[in-house]
């Protein structure tokens, strides 16, 4: 392929915010806030926009250039091909840690008996597939089922409206135990998960068509996605009530289960799991698909070859990153966040914008 | 090159097909329950599950030779042992997802459930669309073995007992998990849960012959509400008490409230919209609670003397009307007191007002419900009279 | 276009190789009339069809001249008039001035002067005239020149116009294509009175030669597609063109793909509305079915009708084929993943009586669903190629022995007969016989995967399904357009039909320069 391969900003759009909600939509992030998780989102959300404003100045100082190959340009060949290959790690990593959430997610909710093996290989094969295809068509199907998720979105509420469920006093005090709480999920838990992984995207901002939008675009689907979250969170908790909402493996699933309007709409969790596949699916192909183009730049390899070697690592990778489901939130809820999401998300970006600056600034004098 | 990967990737697929069907459960390898009924035994608990008979039940094989349902029972450590014991007994496995009810024996409950509540929430094959009971002076696998008419599952005749029952009598409340969970969790509001009871003898109805008869000799009655204190039984409340406390929870849909007249004689409001208002505050110190009810009623039956077409005597109804659900609602309050229970969420509803105050109280709010001060408050409004104005005899007599 | 298949990579046969079935030491025609002919007798093997004619014009016989031509593939009326009358009665009455028969040969003169014939050609080589002696040209060769003509006499029986058979409709032109080109490009053309509409013909097929023309509007298609076309059509190299689907094969982006990136249609209307929106027909001599490119997803769904009829009921109706395309898919896959996987998804009611009709079948739900699906698709198989009178015969047996005994006899459960007739039904409503054909194929695909893992077997192959979609292309067009990528405009005859009010537009997607179809005032009354 000759030509760089090209995606329409509403295909960017869509991808962010399918990659977004994708897990955090099913886990719930923020419970820990109590009633006042849809806060710590929306405090997460603010703050990932301003995460997002150091992303974009970093790009627009190199819009032609991916990521990897920009760390390579601005930090020197050997610092940046390590730091490169240290971010492709990290995708693969998360990539590893969503496959795993969604394998737990399948086999406790809806095939008790199938191994976990199976559930995750049959949805890395898929992710390998679209890797397969690239960015292009990895855009375009992110539209059409931006409108699916969308479409069903809107369905959730109203459906749970319609059947009386929502009750606005679950969601009361506001600030019980003051701001505390609520700053303390939000920095860093809700920032980082999901606002802040669109650190990922840093890859595929050159494919954008039209350069000038990335901005806008990213801005937008960081709003749009925080808006829904923490819109779906408040729901889940007025229906539900904060304690089981804070307890529940999959919360989502819960108060889904509880719709029901005559006789006839009814039992929508497991269509509501498989469809949260859709998001999770994304948002694995979107990592998996980071770390392979990374790759791509750095190593001269075969793309194929590179294909096989990340889906088989993150695999393998997401069978063996905890022996179960509690060590496996432990490390996502404690660990992680510190250690992995503040330096890649925050802290280098942060670093790497300093650095530009100040090579501007020389560079003008 | 290509063709070799293509080769790999469906052999992986195909090894997984061939393997797969791991989770596939065959219908006719289910047995689907439509209720569980969990009883005290000794330490553990012991369970009894009612499974549909499908081919009973279905309107084109019934035969009406065989029960439509089958009652498999069995004892365990822990619920969930005693549950998968059942498979010693039943040819198929038992599948909970279907279930319409749950009812909880009374010395369980007396006990305290929390533990089943954790299993009921635990096991990713219960749904939390299903209504829990607490059975009253009987066994739980009693109420459930008895055979039923109309619905053949009795299950189903309970689910929809209860249902109907709250919809247009309201003494009753059908309680979903997560209600219970939440309450049984908060530190301002303690459970109810519906009572169930039998009348007749469980032995005779559980037979097909029970079914022959137009009045049938064991019956399951949906009883009144059951008092909890945290997770335990404390009490039972009466008919009138449990009308009282869904009056002060807004709960009522539909309900007859007969009145005194001022004149003599008696007169049946049904009652159509209900709303409550519950507000708690803290006054010098001391905690209060103000219930607000306004409900709107037409009249359905009248043997007064009053002139049911002169405004001010749909007044003076209103007002005995009020008086009367006042008393209901003091009679409910009253024995909750009592109890020491506060199962109206008195302590939520400060909670929720002013958190501050509530960090203090929470402590000993149980001592401090029983003290309450409780302002009732009601607005009842008689809108229509019904397809006649005064009562025939009346008429006649005024000639 | 990053999708190249292996044919095209094949080199480009060279005119040799092509002609070695005519062999011989000299091509060209001699002078001497006998040699000629006997020369044609003896490469076609002195067949019985071949009608060689030897007779003297002229008004002393002074010209020896010889016609042949191919019996069954002429029009003997013509040939009879204005050949055989023109030469042998007309010449001998005529006067030929001498002067013109100094400055012109034999061939020249009645060529320009003597034959009332409208297609004339003259051929110097013996590939050519048998090119087109066999096409039903009538072949005149005169003694002593080394030329010859050949006259346009094509005429043969064809079936004449009809209702075409797999896509009728209830309001539209009920003329359908048939197995003559000629015919074919008349029908467009009668249709299109532009003189931008265009019609390029060549010849494929190394032993049928083949006549494939391509139509299109000049400006309206985009020139990209167009010489591409022509790109793919030079790389096909095969011996003979029956049918378009010949074409259809080496033409097509994803050769390999189970959906059709290639459209097909034996509707005139369907092809000139779809060479208006800027797409480039291939119709190909021989075969009713004329090859539409490019064509994205969308167009499988849409059917001519729908412009005929009001917009709101074109766009339900289309909204229902979209259904129907999910149903026939997924219903099958849906009620196994259902009933073996998700009971708690099923209403308690109709859970048990399900339940109740599957008490003593002996087999799993999957199996049973394969066994019900693979019998219909035998039943189906056999219904078309049954002749007429005994097709009856299937539709009992189908119905009585694989619907009523089979449930009687509790080998199948009676809800597992609404599940496939349901599909069945579905199945039908596609407009398109070849994306029909897809789903039949990809049902047994998505029935595998439910029974495996479910729901999620199922949805993780509608991801693949999309992705799959997604990439694939039609002749440099992206197959999911206009939803992905979302062409807003677009969408207004998509997946519905909005009135042609306002200034309507040609496809984005499609066309080349030519964007407006027309400007309407948006209320009028």
């Amino acid at each position: 392929m000759t030509h760089k391969p090209k995606i329409t900003s509403s295909q960017l759009f869509s991808l962010m915010v399918l990659f977004e909600l994708g897990s955090a939509i099913v886990i719930g992030v923020g419970t820990k806030a109590k009633q006042d998780a849809w806060l710590a989102i929306l405090l997460g959300m603010v703050g990932g926009s301003f995460l997002f404003l150091s992303y974009h100045y970093i790009y627009k100082n190199y819009p032609e250039l991916s990521f990897s190959i920009l760390l390579q340009r601005s930090l020197g060949k050997i610092p940046g091909k390590a730091l490169a290959l240290l971010y492709i790690f990290y995708f693969m990593y998360i990539a590893a840690r969503v496959l795993r959430d969604f394998g737990e997610l399948l086999v406790t909710t809806a095939l008790p008996e199938t191994p976990i093996a199976a559930a995750n290989l049959f949805i890395m094969l898929v992710v390998a597939y679209g890797s397969y295809l690239g960015i292009e068509v990895l855009g375009r199907s992110g539209e059409i089922f931006f409108v699916v998720f969308m479409f069903l979105g809107f369905l959730f509420p109203l459906l749970a409206f319609a059947a009386g469920l929502p009750k606005g006093e679950n969601l009361l005090p506001i600030l019980e135990q003051g701001w505390k709480p609520v700053l303390t999920t939000a920095f860093p838990v809700t920032l980082t998960f999901p606002f802040g992984e669109t650190v990922v995207f840093m890859m595929f901002f050159s494919n954008l068509g039209s350069p000038g939008k990335v901005l806008k675009v990213g801005e937008a689907a960081i709003m749009l996605s925080g808006l829904i979250l923490s819109s779906i969170i408040a729901l889940n908790i007025s229906i539900l009530g904060p304690t089981i909402i804070e307890n529940a493996t999959f919360p989502l699933l819960k108060s889904l289960g509880k719709v029901s309007i005559g006789n006839f709409i009814q039992r929508l969790d497991s269509i509501a799991i498989t469809l949260l596949i859709v998001g999770g699916f994304f948002k694995i192909a979107v990592f998996t698909f980071a770390a392979i183009c990374g790759m791509q730049d750095i190593l001269n390899i075969k793309k194929r070859f590179i294909i096989i070697f990340v889906g088989i690592t993150v695999f393998v990778a997401s069978l063996n990153i905890a022996s179960n489901v509690p060590e496996h939130l432990e490390i996502g809820l404690k660990l992680v966040p510190i250690y992995l999401h503040l330096p890649f998300q925050i802290g280098i970006p942060l670093i790497l914008c300093i650095i530009i600056m100040i090579r501007n600034r020389f560079a003008k004098k | 090159m290509k063709k070799g990967m293509a080769l790999i990737i469906t052999l992986i697929m195909l090894t997984n097909f061939l393997t797969g069907c791991w989770s596939k459960r065959e219908l006719n390898e289910l047995a689907i329950a439509s209720a569980i009924g969990i009883d005290k035994s000794g330490d553990g608990y012991q369970v009894t599950v009612e499974v549909i008979n499908p081919s009973e039940i279905s309107a084109e094989k019934g035969t009406g030779q065989r029960s439509p349902v089958v009652i498999f029972s069995a004892t365990g450590k822990t619920v969930f042992e005693a549950l998968r014991r059942i498979t010693l007994e039943s040819p198929r496995r038992v599948y909970l997802s279907h279930i319409r009810v749950v009812v909880l024996g009374e010395e369980l409950a007396r006990d305290g459930i929390a533990k089943i509540i954790d299993f009921l929430s635990r096991d990713s094959e219960f749904r939390i669309d299903f209504y829990i009971l607490a059975a009253k002076n009987t066994k739980a696998e009693s109420v459930l073995k008895v055979l039923t008419q109309l619905e053949k599952i009795p299950a189903n005749k309970i689910a929809q007992g209860l249902e109907i029952s709250e919809k247009s009598w309201s003494s009753t409340h059908a309680v979903k998990l997560d209600e219970l969970t939440n309450d049984f969790t908060s530190d301002g509001k303690n459970p109810v849960l519906t009572g169930i009871t039998l009348s007749g003898n469980a032995d005779t109805g559980m037979t097909l012959e029970n079914l022959k008869s137009s009045k049938l000799s064991s019956i399951q009655r949906i009883g009144n509400l059951a008092v909890f204190k945290k997770d335990r039984l404390v009490g039972w409340l009466s008919e009138e008490e449990s009308l009282g406390y869904n009056y002060v929870m807004g709960n009522v849909k539909s309900t007859i409230t007969t009145v005194e007249c001022p004149g003599g004689g008696k007169l049946s409001v049904e009652v159509l919209r209900t709303k409550s208002n519950i507000k708690g505050k803290i006054e010098n110190g001391k905690p209060k609670a103000k219930v607000e009810l306004s409900m709107e009623g037409n009249i359905g039956e009248s043997e007064c003397d009053l002139d049911l077409t002169k405004p001010e005597n749909i007044r003076q109804i209103e007002d005995a009307l009020e008086e009367v659900v006042k008393e209901k609602k003091k009679l409910a309050i009253g024995k909750a007191q009592n109890l020491g229970s506060d199962i109206f969420g008195f302590g939520e509803t400060i909670r929720r007002e002013n958190p501050k105050a509530w960090k203090e109280l929470k402590e000993k709010w149980n001592e401090e419900f029983e003290r309450l001060s409780v302002d009732v408050s009601v607005d009842a409004k008689i809108r229509r009279t019904g397809t006649i104005t005064n009562s025939p005899e009346q008429t006649k007599s005024k000639k | 276009m990053s999708y190249k298949k292996l044919s095209y990579k094949k080199k480009q046969p060279n005119s040799n190789q092509k002609n070695e079935v005519i062999k011989s030491s000299g091509n060209s025609l001699t002078q001497d009339l006998k040699e000629n002919l006997e020369r044609i007798q003896e490469t076609l093997g002195n067949s019985s069809d071949i009608v060689v004619r030897e007779f003297y014009a002229g008004k002393y016989g002074q010209m020896h001249i010889g016609i042949v031509y191919v019996d069954g593939l002429i029009d003997k009326n013509i040939v009879q008039r204005f050949i055989l009358e023109a030469l042998m009665l007309n010449l001998r009455e005529a006067e030929l001035d001498s002067t013109v028969f100094l400055q012109e040969n034999e061939l020249q003169v009645l060529k320009k002067a003597v034959l009332p014939a409208g297609e004339v050609k003259e051929i110097v080589d013996f590939n050519e005239l048998f090119l087109h002696l066999l096409s039903g040209d009538t072949i005149v060769i005169i003694n002593g020149v080394s030329r010859g003509m050949a006259i346009g006499t094509k005429g043969w029986t064809d079936r004449g116009i009809e209702e075409p058979g797999s896509e009728s409709v209830v309001r539209g032109p009920r003329d359908g294509f048939t197995e003559t080109l000629r015919t074919n490009t008349a029908l467009l053309r009668r249709r299109i009175r532009d003189p931008n509409f265009w019609i390029e013909t060549r010849r494929l097929g190394r032993r049928t030669k083949t006549d494939v023309s391509i139509a299109y509007i000049k400006g309206v298609a985009s020139d990209r597609v167009v010489q591409e076309v022509h790109r793919r059509l030079d790389s096909i190299d095969i011996d003979a063109v029956l049918e378009s689907g010949y074409i259809e094969e080496f033409v097509q982006d994803a050769p390999y793909s189970l959906f059709p990136t290639i459209y097909n249609t034996e509707r005139p209307d369907k092809v000139v509305s779809a060479i208006l929106e800027g797409r480039v027909a291939i119709l190909v001599d021989g075969t009713p079915f004329v090859l539409l490119v490019p064509v994205v997803f969308i167009q499988f769904f849409q059917a001519s009708e729908d412009y005929y009829h009001r917009f709101d009921i074109s766009t339900l109706i289309r909204l229902l084929r979209f259904m129907c395309f999910f149903l026939a898919l997924l219903v099958p896959s849906f009620y196994v993943a259902a009933t073996t996987f998700h009971q708690e998804m099923i209403p308690t009611t109709l859970l048990v009586s399900i339940a109740a009709q599957r008490e003593g079948v002996p087999f799993p739900a999957a199996v049973e669903a394969l066994l019900m699906e693979i019998s219909f698709e035998i039943l189906r198989e056999a219904g078309i190629r049954l002749p007429r009178a005994v097709g009856s015969a299937i539709s009992i047996v189908g119905a009585l022995v694989l619907g009523e005994a089979a449930v009687r006899a509790g080998i199948v459960s009676p809800a597992m007969v609404i599940v496939v007739s349901v599909t069945a039904i579905s199945n039908f409503v596609s407009p398109a016989f070849n994306m029909a054909m897809s789903i039949r194929i990809l049902r047994f695909l998505f029935l595998i995967l439910a029974s495996t893992f479910g729901l999620f077997g199922i949805v993780l192959g509608l991801i693949a399904m999309v992705l799959h979609l997604c990439g694939l292309s039609s002749f440099g067009v992206p197959y999911m357009s206009p939803m992905a990528p979302l062409i807003m405009q677009d969408q207004k005859d998509a997946m519905v039909r909005l009135p042609r009010f306002g200034v309507f537009k040609r496809p984005n997607f499609i066309r080349g320069n030519d964007a407006v179809r027309g400007r309407n005032p948006g209320n009028r009354k």
